[in-house]
């Protein structure tokens, strides 16, 4: 469980029950406006709790430091503890006040915010929680009430809590790269209005008219989604050649066949279509957003496949952008950051299909040949750093102890003379799949250990973890290590560690604990 | 659902019980965190829940289960 300490400047500890009502999470609230000397004494609460979080909310009407106390008492925190990420509000004030219009209130918070962007984008540990954007979109009224500002120094009313915390757990989500991978969209009456095979492909809702725009804002949107790394599946109950039909012959369209990685167009229960889009892309069901207009196909797709996630959709279909942004992006596909890999991540995909065609007409090793892949091995290093971080984060199959790293770990490790980082990147005939995989493994003298070992389920099955391995025998024989040790941490999906590690070489009395000699290199 | 029963779930989750604990006699101080501050939040789960409001004078009497489900029932009009 993370543990979330909450420091302000009011008394905001109802927070505490909606984060902990929303996430597995354990909440520390500190005294009420004890956020100095919380974060400046290393014997307060706040040191004892040792948090993976902290959230510090400073309403700027009651604030009586000078912003760069909070940064001085910030920078003494952040180097007691490296690894824990710092969540700060945005300051607001009141929009109103007895000034009127005297005085330029947004100067002055312009002004604060400004410095807090600055400080943040300097610090790897920094993230700002936008308290203006929620004012903005729920409104002051809606998130503060003054009666229990006078019954107990509590500024927010309870929907003001309640919207604060929604909003840190998808925020938190984003942090830790918990979010989902694949959007698998229904086609009538969620990506256009009507239904192609009854109203024609030039007669469905989409373009410049009437209902039509709140389905091109929506395919708008889907493409957005999409180039920031999320995977596009069709699943649809419909002949195919209608919907084909309307890809290739209504100009309205904005979303293109291509931009879905698989097109799961028939009249199988939609449950079975989904787990077969699992087994094709490799992925769990768990990584899934599934979106249908249709409540019976939720329901049953629900049923059937407990961990899909299965958003509602909005009864007024004006509403649909909205909802999309609120209800599905903000959840299950918010980013802190976007890589290099989440914008070619469909190409990705889209070029495994045409390696699977390959692979249909040869035999394994023939196959392997002809891919001509090549690895880079290189050691993790400030470019590719956050990419790590977030393949330990999503790799799930191909992955030995599961130990999960964030940005900030990672580039504290970077510096620790005492560990070897090495990332791999990938690159075959069809094209640079970018970095793929990562091994960091811990050094005592002659022996070393494998603290995490991990490839993207792109490219398994194609003998690169056997490859990947060899160069990292061959480093540690070149610094005088002469055993790998290994923990393998069994899980329901990463079996093939098992048969890979025996492969291999390594040796184990209880499958558990893995050793290998590095001067036998089995090829 | 009726008033008391849905008032004895706020209390319960407020407090972290359960309902069955709760009884017309059950009264601030009488759990750990019925202090000050979860008077507070539970007045807001009862604003909230009911959607109803209540004056600082009358949240400083409500003290009781019996006197706050009296309260409800009194600006909700339904027992």
């Amino acid at each position: 469980m993370k543990k979330i300490a909450l420091l302000s400047n009011i008394n905001i500890d109802p927070l505490k029950n909606h984060l902990e009502k929303n996430n597995d999470l354990s909440v520390y609230c500190a005294g009420f406006n004890q956020w100095q000397t919380e974060l400046l004494n290393p014997l307060s609460g706040l040191y004892a709790n040792n948090p993976d979080f902290v959230f510090i909310y400073l309403n700027a009407d009651e604030l009586t430091q000078n912003i760069d106390e909070l940064f001085a008492a910030l920078d003494v925190f952040s180097a007691h503890f490296k690894q824990t990420q710092i969540i700060i509000a945005d300051f607001m004030l009141q929009p109103f006040s007895v000034s009127t219009y005297t005085s330029d209130i947004d100067l002055l918070t312009n002004k604060m915010n400004a410095d807090l962007k600055m400080y943040a984008s300097e610090k790897q540990n920094i993230h700002i929680f936008g308290m203006n954007r929620l004012i903005s979109y729920h409104g002051y009224n809606f998130l503060f009430d003054d009666k229990y500002w006078y019954l107990g120094y509590i500024k927010f009313s309870y929907s003001g809590f309640k919207t604060i915390a929604d909003e840190m757990n998808n925020l938190l989500n984003s942090i830790q790269g918990k979010t989902k991978k694949v959007l698998i969209l229904d086609l009538d009456n969620t990506i256009w209005g009507g239904v192609a095979a009854e109203d024609g492909w030039e007669n469905i809702q989409i373009g410049n008219q009437g209902t039509g725009r709140i389905y091109a804002d929506f395919q708008k949107n889907i493409i957005k989604l999409k180039n920031q790394g999320v995977l596009l599946v069709i699943c649809s109950k419909n002949n195919e050649d209608d919907v084909r039909e309307v890809f290739e012959k209504n100009k309205s369209m904005l979303l293109q066949w291509d931009d879905f990685v698989g097109h799961y167009i028939n009249w199988q229960p939609k449950a079975d279509n989904i787990l077969h889009i699992a087994t094709d892309l490799k992925l769990g069901t768990d990584a899934f957003v599934f979106i249908d207009d249709h409540p019976v196909e939720r329901e049953h797709a629900r049923n059937e496949i407990p961990e899909l996630t299965v958003p509602e959709f909005p009864s007024d279909i004006a509403q649909l952008n909205r909802w999309l942004i609120t209800d599905v992006v903000y959840p299950f596909f918010a980013k802190t950051a976007i890589t290099a890999e989440d914008l070619e991540k469909t190409n990705q995909y889209q070029r495994n299909a045409e390696r699977q065609n390959v692979s249909q007409h040869l035999s394994y090793d023939e196959f392997i040949k002809k891919l001509n892949i090549r690895l880079k091995v290189k050691k993790v290093n400030t470019e590719s750093y956050k990419r790590i971080a977030q393949l330990t984060q999503k790799t799930n199959q191909f992955n030995l102890s599961l130990k999960r790293y964030t940005d900030l770990e990672m580039l504290n490790l970077m510096e620790n003379t005492d560990y070897l980082m090495l990332s791999c990147e990938y690159e075959d005939r069809f094209g640079n799949e970018g970095i793929i995989g990562c091994a960091i493994i811990k050094l005592n003298d002659d022996i070393a250990f494998l603290e995490a070992y991990m490839l993207s389920c792109r490219v398994l099955g194609r003998k690169v973890e056997h490859f990947f391995m060899n160069f990292i025998v061959d480093k540690l024989k070149k610094i005088n290590v002469n055993q790998l040790n290994a923990i393998y941490k069994p899980t329901q999906r990463n079996a093939m560690l098992k048969t890979f590690l025996s492969d291999y070489g390594f040796t184990t009395n209880d499958e558990l604990y893995y050793s290998k000699k590095t001067d036998k290199i089995n090829k | 659902m009726n008033t008391e029963e849905k008032l004895k779930e706020i209390f319960a989750t407020t407090f972290n019980t359960q309902s069955d604990k709760i009884t017309l006699q059950t009264k601030q101080n009488e759990f750990e965190n019925w202090d000050s501050l979860g008077q507070l939040r539970l007045i807001m789960a009862v604003e909230e829940a009911f959607n109803v409001s209540f004056a600082i004078d009358e949240i400083a009497s409500m003290t009781t289960f019996e006197r706050i489900l009296n309260k409800v029932i009194q600006k909700t009009g339904k027992k």
